[in-house]
């Protein structure tokens, strides 16, 4: 007969020893076992009911086979040693006692004699329950705590905002005249692209959607500019409502947390704009602010405009234009949202930069009445801060509609703010997605909500965020106050952040979640106040050349009459900003990031010209990228 | 007579403890043993001893072993440890010092020191 099993043997032996045959085989030795204690009392020729008591003692014990084995062994040599003591049935039965009592008193006492491992073992596993009790009562504890927490909105932040807007009457607000003015750009620009503006080359696309692109990108003789150019003068009118416009005190466009749609007539194209605040407003921090792009754009039409004036040689329209970049500037800066102020200090730039253009292209263009206008402007609009005002009122916002109250300004998570905050931040607890079993589904969301009492005891109270965002706040005007040399404490700070950002509790709390990298408008503050310094020096040096008929050899002599002081360089201490003339002009400029002065040298070619700039470059240790050149900043490169 | 049940849990592991300490010997003859030297006070049945037994052995008091006797019969036979000896002894001094105290007190009758 042929043995020969069909399974190879590596096959035979891993089906043997497999985990469900272990079990399995487990479960046939305990019968076997048990059996053999049953067998044991059945052969030990014991009458009848002595037999039964003693299997029902045993019984009960429920202690290992081997342990009843040994209890039963012991009870029937008892047994027999009464019967030869010549005890009667009754009186041996009465000596066993009862199982019911006895049992547990053996299966005690048995239990006791089993080895240290066993009881390390059972040891282990009580303290285990009880842990894993205690720390379901502690989460229960937790839970109701968390569900029993509610936000109350005491404040409408965004009415706040806007109260002064609402106040104020029509004729402050400039906002209307600039979503006109823009709408009927859209409309010319609609016109201009059904016309022409087909790059001859079919190179170039910047044309074929045109914008107020800067009148030196589009080449001489390309068919494209003569038509826009035509068609900016042909917008003059409204340019000039919205000149008028930058005089007003406000931007004046209320905030809201929804936009709408308005449809531009005669175009495919809308216009992004607020909606009307609802009587119950939303949170502060996602109140949209289209408008700051717009605005961007229309800053983007003055300066086309100005530079066609400097090409026509209108110093008039030139420098309306540009005193009219400096006040739009102005108003974007009065909103006190961390981004206006980048938006505005963008717009300050183009002003400066059509400046630096103008004094490059056509140095005698301007009159004295403009150089003092523009002088004026310039001073008022020199950043001296940045304003957080609506930044903290949108974190106080976030905190109250994501904490407790106590009454005292503290407070802690509650389940609105959980999931608030779940909204647009990544689960508290996060298992990432595993499509194929549905982990980003079901039990992604079944284990955010089981963890979301955790954040009423990991996340900081409400008193807690509140003082770190404060701290940064006060840094920040700190380093603003101190100059660019507060710029290190600064980078500590982003340092602080990012590790909240990236912890895994602290990640999910409003203050890392809602705080941008301040450093960014620090460093911006620090750089248009340089800039403004520099072109304030242009104007007064113009200002000299046209009471003196020659550029000033030295900028001694333009104080006090034309600046009140000679400006600093920012990029060393106790130094003061760079000037020489030349016989086509001044040169201004300073040290730059290495600190040294190389003569107006700039970057070269292959080096990123704002690392000349950079003042984290020269205050911060850690940079090797830092170019051996100056920050020119007149004339400007106009390549 | 017959001791309460929280005397006889004093009282018991130090009476079998006692009786090994002279020599080994199987449940059945400890059984008989208690009862007729006591003269029945401290007199238990298998329900009392076994379990008292077992808990002694767990302590390391006592250790057990299965023999056969001559005729045949299989028995377990208890005798004393090192540790079980020290136990005693120290029982010995608690149970003398309570028993002094108890004459004096008038509680058991005997000579007053």
């Amino acid at each position: 007969m042929n043995t020969q099993n069909p399974l190879p043997s590596a096959w035979r032996w891993s089906l043997r020893y497999s985990p469900i045959m272990r079990v399995i085989r487990g479960i046939d030795e305990r019968v076997r076992r048990r059996r053999l204690g049953a067998q044991t009392i059945a052969a030990s020729g014991l009458p009848a009911p002595l037999q039964k008591r003693i299997a029902a003692i045993v019984g009960r014990t429920r202690l290992h086979a081997s342990e009843q084995r040994d209890i039963a062994r012991e009870l029937i040599s008892h047994c027999f040693e009464a019967i030869e003591s010549a005890k009667d049935e009754p009186e041996i039965l009465a000596s066993l006692g009862d199982p019911k009592t006895i049992a547990p008193l053996l299966r005690r006492a048995a239990k006791r004699k089993r080895p240290l491992i066993y009881q390390l073992r059972r040891r282990a596993a009580q303290a285990l329950l009880i842990t894993f009790g205690l720390s379901i009562l502690f989460y229960g504890l937790i839970a109701i705590r968390f569900y029993a927490g509610s936000p109350t909105i005491k404040t409408d932040y965004m009415a706040k905002i806007n109260a002064p807007i609402l106040a104020a009457p029509e004729s402050d607000k400039a906002w209307p005249v600039y979503q006109q003015a823009l709408i009927e750009w859209y409309q010319i620009e609609a016109r201009l692209v059904a016309n022409t503006l087909v790059d001859p080359d079919e190179q170039n696309q910047l044309f074929v959607h045109p914008g107020p692109h800067n009148l030196h990108e589009i080449p001489a003789g390309h068919p494209d500019r003569e038509m826009t150019i035509e068609a900016m003068k042909a917008y003059r009118p409204t340019l000039d409502r919205v000149i008028d416009a930058t005089r007003r005190p406000m931007i004046g466009m209320l905030l809201s947390d929804q936009t709408r749609e308005i449809q531009i007539e005669g175009t495919d194209r809308t216009l992004t704009v607020t909606s009307a605040p609802s009587s119950r407003s939303g949170p502060l921090f996602q109140t949209l602010l289209p408008h700051l792009g717009q605005l961007r754009f229309l800053s983007k039409m003055l300066a086309f405009d100005s530079n066609i004036a400097i090409e026509e040689g209108d110093a008039d329209r030139a420098a309306a234009d540009i005193a009219a970049l400096l006040r739009l500037s102005n108003q974007v800066k009065s909103e006190p949202f961390y981004i206006s102020q980048l938006v505005s200090s963008t717009i300050y730039n183009f002003a400066q930069s059509q400046i630096h253009r103008l004094y490059v292209l056509s140095p005698g263009l301007l009159e004295r009445e403009h150089v003092i206008e523009l002088s004026h402007l310039l001073a008022d609009a020199r950043p001296q801060s940045l304003d957080m005002t609506s930044e903290r009122d949108g974190f106080l916002d976030t905190l109250q509609r994501t904490f407790t109250d106590d009454g005292s300004g503290d407070g802690r998570m509650t389940p609105e703010g959980a999931r608030f905050i779940g909204e647009f931040h990544r689960p508290l607890l996060d298992l990432g997605e595993i499509p194929e079993l549905g982990m980003d589904s079901w039990l992604t969301q079944t284990s955010t909500k089981a963890a979301e009492p955790l954040a009423s005891v990991l996340i900081a109270s409400r008193a807690e965020q509140r003082r770190v965002y404060d701290e940064l706040l006060a840094a920040t005007a700190a380093a603003i106050a101190q100059g660019p040399q507060g710029l290190p404490a600064m980078w500590d700070w982003d340092t602080r952040m990012e590790r909240l950002q990236t912890s895994p509790v602290t990640n999910w709390s409003p203050v890392s979640i809602l705080t941008p990298s301040f450093i960014k408008g620090v460093s911006t503050v620090f750089g248009s106040q340089a800039r403004t310094d520099a072109t304030g020096v242009l104007l007064a040096a113009d200002a000299y050349r046209l009471d003196h008929g020659a550029w000033p050899e030295s900028l001694d002599l333009l104080v006090p009459r034309y600046l009140p002081a000679i400006p600093d360089d920012p990029f060393e201490p106790g130094a003061s900003i760079l000037y020489k003339t030349t016989p086509s002009g001044p040169t201004i400029w300073f040290r730059g990031a290495d600190g040294d002065n190389d003569n107006a040298r700039r970057v070269g070619a292959s080096t990123d010209e704002y690392k000349a700039r950079s003042f984290t470059r020269r205050y911060s240790q850690g940079f090797t990228d830092i170019p051996d050149a100056d920050w020119v900043v007149f004339p400007p490169d106009l390549d | 007579m017959k001791l309460e049940r929280e005397l006889m849990r004093g009282a018991g592991p130090t009476a079998v403890l006692q009786l090994l300490s002279r020599r080994e010997m199987y449940g059945y003859e400890l059984v008989e043993a208690l009862s007729k030297r006591s003269e029945g006070v401290l007199s238990m049945g298998q329900s009392t001893l076994y379990p008292m037994l077992y808990n002694l052995e767990a302590k390391g008091l006592v250790e057990a072993e299965w023999r056969t006797a001559g005729s045949g019969r299989e028995r377990k036979y208890y005798h004393l440890t090192a540790r079980g000896s020290k136990k005693l002894a120290k029982d010995r001094e608690a149970w003398t010092a309570l028993g002094s105290a108890m004459i004096a007190l008038g509680v058991v009758k005997g000579a007053v020191a």
